[in-house]
């Protein structure tokens, strides 16, 4: 790999590289971090957030930047210790429940890369980014699906992002998902099973979505759904999927960035999230309402903004799989339904309790707007983005047959969550689960089982050590 | 500098032997002689280093009489390593105290020092009866360190220690009495020389009863008994010194013996022996520190995993794989005296007890000592660039390239076993109560010390490990 | 020399009954004291041979019908860590006792909880 490069405990390490591959990626990080940063100082004016904040958005940096397994891994870990001090960082007791669990989940993903890299190098004899040995891509995937939220990994998304400070959520939102579907982008690729998990994330994803009423929830399996759609893109390994991919990412990190903001606005202004009981804030909200209803459309498909562009990139690259466009196309239509419930509730639909609040100060709308306006820009005139893509292939796709069919995806799916918008509520009490539950279930089974052990057990006695050592003694004679 | 070994052992035990006149004189002098002390016996190591490194492998004969009928001190490249660990580890110990030593109580220097003089003995020494000797100087300071002003629990932990470390002892004396019989010798060279000469019953006896006593004191699974409680009722200080270092040199006579044990045992069957109880211990070690309800205890069977893990370095049994296993014992030995440290800010130099529950919200209320910890747990679990994580990342190699992939799975595993039980001390710490009051008003040694040792955790990791392969695979081999 | 031999297997399995199975902190000492006994006979059987004399240089002794010294002087250290042990041991106890006003280990309670 071309790049900066030195020696380093026996290899060479590669710690910055830029390429075709990572360009897009980098542009959309530094796009997404300085608005996170801003958005979030303006939200905690707490400069030590910001810091640390700016020290994750680093660490992301640093693992897209790495031309080498090691560096790649040392960002990793980098950026799950200060992720960590992020969902913490408010110091309720529901965000360390959160932390604790994204803790082990991570740190699962941490060792996986650990022992994949570790596998990896000792079969090859190079520590340089390269297509996996057969030891070693086990682990890589579960490193990788951890981080990029594959089902059944994809459980601390949820409790992280929505049990965390909303300041926090909307900076690691922007990020830790994405450097997940970097790794596959980079290293897992061409992998159909990766794709056709990408599929089936992008449908559950949705599916919970609906589900919820919560809006950080709802905006949290959201990221589940849009980061299938990545993956399916780019572990399809061909030219179109990876520009769909990786194009998708970027509008991704635009357009889920802003209606994160916008949760984080609504919050800021009434302190609550809960789509039953916010409403009408179209009125007394109207630039969040309108940057709200941007990202809705975005992440829709609608065009002219970017989400249809990078939609129909993935639709047409995903043509020779036609389960895969199946799937894809079914999300879409859960997208459009599960946004059409967002928006309603939040802002249009009579409020049960009366909210009289002024607009989101400056310091958080300046920073919607602006995605907003990429959003709108980039789904306008996207030739000048699509030179970043890995293949710089020209896609058109305003052609009046991908119009229409997104509009009437968007028109479609508005409707008929209004047609069985009560089918939805029953759908919402009945999957009312909460998966992250079962971990804290399971951790305290394992340390209870170990106190009791621990308190029957009578290790401690003579008479017990005496009968080892007699034990060990017959072994060594006899043995 | 060619007395440069027998001082590094004499300075400290000079030293204890003055501090009840020193006393007499200035509780300050005290003190402050202590700090020299160790630091003074932290650069005769490390001189001691320099010069086995320069100079190849250096033998000094105790009293002038030679290898035939005198003791002689061995110093090579494992021995210099080691007794550099040893000397840097009493020193942080001994820095931390300090702080924790009142007045009139000056006696915890004394069996302090002499605890440091026989854990440098022990590694330095060419005689295998020397080194019992010194075993038993480690006991008996431990034994006294460990009841040293703590209350009744401790003494009952102090009893059990006492019993246990005794009938080891006399394993290990009735092992070094058999090795005579039949060798005639009891210098380790002349062992190591004439070994194959002899009945293997009688190696196998001998062999047998010295590697039970040593694993005992190394406090693998089943012999662990009297580590957690001992660890968990002496004060921070004690704990760190046996946790950190005591636990070192057992680790270094099991190297020293690897030789011995394989004559007896045969290669494959030591390796088995080491690969299977290092796996059980690992297995062991990580799975019972879940429930433990008290911080130091937890941090006791963390030590009983790591040293599985160093068994299962030992077991593979690669040139590679022996200076992993050295690397980790030395990232082991900054990063648990880090752990130490930290908790005993947390309980406020053990005014308080150390159980998780009556910690919480702790680690909110003394910012500095609960930044402390977590740095030391995130260096124990292995996150880059702290600590374990060169270690681990060694040892993870050493495995895979002799094709040890299962062991190498279950060293992660336990990594992810570590991250549950550190991250669930970590939660507890901080969630906040409303009914603890902030308190900054830790003293500047303690603030000092938790520097260090964070400072340690971070440095020790990447710096060292080309260094010390580089230095242990020239140095190392005794005889092998 | 085979009676002395045998000593040592009686005072070492005797000294190691009581310690396992004595209750009474004082006659658990009393054991290691007795096993500590049965490994110095050990090391003093090693040296010595029949009609062997103590290895004291005088005129008309040669140092081929002396007994071995070593572990005659391995013994003396032996004897000397072992009293250092037990005192302590013995002070240990007395501290418990003061403590808990027993010394019998099964009514102190563990260390746990």
């Amino acid at each position: 790999m071309e790049g900066l490069t030195f020696m380093f405990m026996g290899f060479e390490v590669t710690p910055v590289v830029v390429d075709s591959l990572n360009r897009i990626f980098l542009l959309a990080f530094t796009l997404g971090g300085a608005v996170v940063l801003a958005y979030g100082y303006g939200m905690t004016r707490d400069i030590k957030h910001t810091l640390i904040s700016a020290a994750y958005i680093f660490a992301a940096f640093g693992c897209v930047l790495a031309g080498d397994f090691f560096s790649l891994l040392v960002f990793w870990e980098l950026m799950m210790v200060t992720s960590l001090v992020l969902i913490v960082y408010d110091g309720r007791a529901r965000s360390f429940e959160a932390g604790f669990r994204y803790l082990l989940l991570h740190v699962i993903s941490g060792v996986s890369l650990l022992l994949a890299v570790i596998i990896q190098y000792v079969a090859t004899g190079d520590m340089q980014l390269a297509v996996p040995v057969a030891g070693a891509l086990p682990f890589f995937m579960v490193a990788a699906g951890v981080k990029g939220a594959m089902i059944p990994l994809h459980v601390w998304v949820v409790d992280a992002y929505s049990s965390s400070m909303p300041a926090s959520a909307v900076v690691m939102s922007a990020f830790t998902t994405k450097v997940g579907v970097y790794s596959v982008a980079r290293i897992l690729t061409g992998n159909m099973a990766i794709a056709y998990m990408g599929g089936a994330m992008a449908i559950f994803g949705v599916t919970m979505a609906l589900a919820q009423t919560n809006l950080r929830r709802l905006l949290s399996f959201h990221i589940v759904s849009q980061v299938g759609y990545m993956m399916a893109g780019v572990a399809l390994g061909s030219a179109a999927g990876m520009d769909g991919g990786t194009l998708h990412l970027f509008n991704n990190v635009m357009y889920k960035t802003l209606l994160f903001m916008v949760a984080g606005s609504v919050w800021f202004r009434v302190k609550s999230e809960n789509a039953k009981k916010l409403g009408g804030l179209a009125r007394s909200m109207p630039i969040t309402f309108a940057c709200g209803l941007v990202g809705a459309l975005s992440i829709s498909g609608m065009p002219p903004f970017n989400g249809f562009v990078s939609k129909s990139m993935l639709d047409a690259a995903a043509g020779a799989y036609p389960v895969l466009q199946v799937m894809l196309f079914a999300a879409g239509i859960g997208t459009v339904m599960s946004f059409t419930k967002f928006i309603y509730y939040t802002f249009l639909h009579e409020p049960a309790e009366d909210h009289s609040v002024r607009e989101a100060p400056a310091s958080l709308w300046v920073p919607m707007v602006f995605l907003a306006a990429v959003c709108i820009g980039t789904g306008v005139s996207y030739a000048g983005l699509a030179s970043l893509l890995p293949t710089s292939t020209v896609v058109t796709v305003y052609e009046a047959g991908k119009i229409l069919k997104c509009i009437l995806v968007v028109v479609g799916g508005a409707g008929l969550f209004f047609l069985i918008r009560s089918l939805i509520d029953a759908f919402g009490r009945w999957a009312a689960i909460e998966p992250e539950r079962f971990i804290s279930t399971a951790v305290d089974g394992v340390v209870a089982l170990s106190r009791s052990i621990m308190e029957r057990g009578r290790e401690e006695e003579v008479q017990v050590m005496v009968v080892v050592f007699a034990l060990i003694g017959a072994i060594i004679l006899f043995w | 500098m060619t007395h440069l070994p027998i001082l590094v052992i004499i300075v400290p035990l000079v030293y204890a032997f003055l501090v009840p006149l020193l006393d007499l004189v200035s509780s300050r002098l005290r003190t402050s002689a202590a700090a020299a002390v160790a630091v003074t016996h932290l650069v005769f190591s490390i001189a001691l280093f320099i010069h086995v490194f320069q100079n190849g492998t250096l033998e000094y004969q105790l009293g002038g009489w030679d290898s035939e009928v005198g003791i002689i001190l061995y110093i090579d490249g494992l021995a210099a390593t080691f007794a550099v660990m040893i000397a840097l580890g009493t020193a942080l110990v001994a820095w931390y105290s300090l702080d924790f030593v009142r007045e009139g109580e000056s006696k915890y220097f004394l069996l302090l020092y002499i605890a440091s003089a026989g854990l440098s003995g022990a590694v330095l020494t060419g005689d295998l009866f020397n080194l019992y000797v010194f075993i038993e100087i480690i006991a008996l300071s431990g034994f006294a360190l460990v009841a040293f002003r703590r209350g009744f629990r401790a003494l009952m932990a102090a009893m059990r220690y006492m019993i246990f470390t005794i009938l080891s002892s006399m394993l290990i004396l009735l092992a070094i009495a058999f090795v005579y019989a039949t060798m005639g010798t009891l210098n380790l060279g002349e062992i190591a020389a004439s070994m194959h000469q002899f009945d293997p019953t009688v190696l196998k006896v001998s062999a047998g009863m010295f590697l039970v006593g040593v694993a005992l004191k190394l406090a693998i699974v089943p012999l662990h008994g009297w580590l957690p409680a001992t660890y968990g009722e002496s004060s921070t200080p004690v704990g760190a010194l046996l946790a950190g270092v005591g636990h070192k040199v057992p680790l270094y006579i099991l190297i020293r013996f690897l030789y011995f044990f394989e004559a007896a045992a045969g290669e494959q069957r030591l390796a088995t022996i080491l690969l299977g109880i290092g796996a059980v211990t690992i297995a062991f070690g990580h799975f019972m520190a879940l429930g433990q309800p008290d911080i130091r205890r937890v941090l006791g069977f963390s030590s009983i995993a790591h040293t599985g893990y160093m068994l299962v370095g030992l077991g593979i049994g690669t040139p590679f794989a022996l200076v992993a296993v050295l690397f980790h014992a030395m990232n082991h030995l900054i990063v648990k005296l880090s752990a130490f440290f930290s908790v005993g800010m947390l309980t406020r130099g053990d005014r308080e007890r150390a159980t998780v529950l009556d910690l919480q919200g702790r680690g909110a209320a003394s910012p500095f000592a609960g930044m402390a910890f977590l740095v030391s747990t995130l260096a124990l679990i292995g996150i880059p660039p702290l600590g374990a994580f060169a270690s681990k990342w060694a040892l993870i190699m050493a495995a895979i390239r002799a094709d040890h992939i299962g062991f190498a799975l279950l060293m992660i595993a336990g990594t992810v076993v570590a991250a549950v039980y550190y991250g669930r001390i970590g939660k507890t710490l901080y969630i906040s109560t409303d009914d603890l009051k902030p308190d900054r008003s830790w003293t500047a040694e303690g603030v000092l010390y938790g520097s260090a040792a964070v400072v340690c955790a971070v440095a020790f990791s990447f710096a060292l490990f080309p260094a010390a392969n580089r230095i242990l695979d020239e140095l190392m081999v005794f005889i092998i | 020399m085979q009676a002395a031999y045998l000593a040592v297997i009686y005072l070492f399995c005797l000294g190691l009954y009581c310690v396992v199975t004595e209750k009474n902190l004082i006659k658990i000492a009393m054991g290691f004291v007795i096993m500590e006994a049965g490994v110095l006979l050990f090391l003093v059987c090693l040296a010595s041979f029949p009609d062997g004399v103590p290895p004291i240089v005088l005129e008309g002794v040669t140092s081929s019908s002396m007994v071995d010294p070593i572990p005659h002087a391995l013994s003396l250290t032996a004897i000397v860590i072992g009293a250092g042990t037990t005192g302590y041991m013995l002070s240990l106890i007395i501290r418990l006792y003061r403590q808990a006003g027993t010394v019998r280990i099964d009514r102190m309670g563990r260390t746990e909880q």
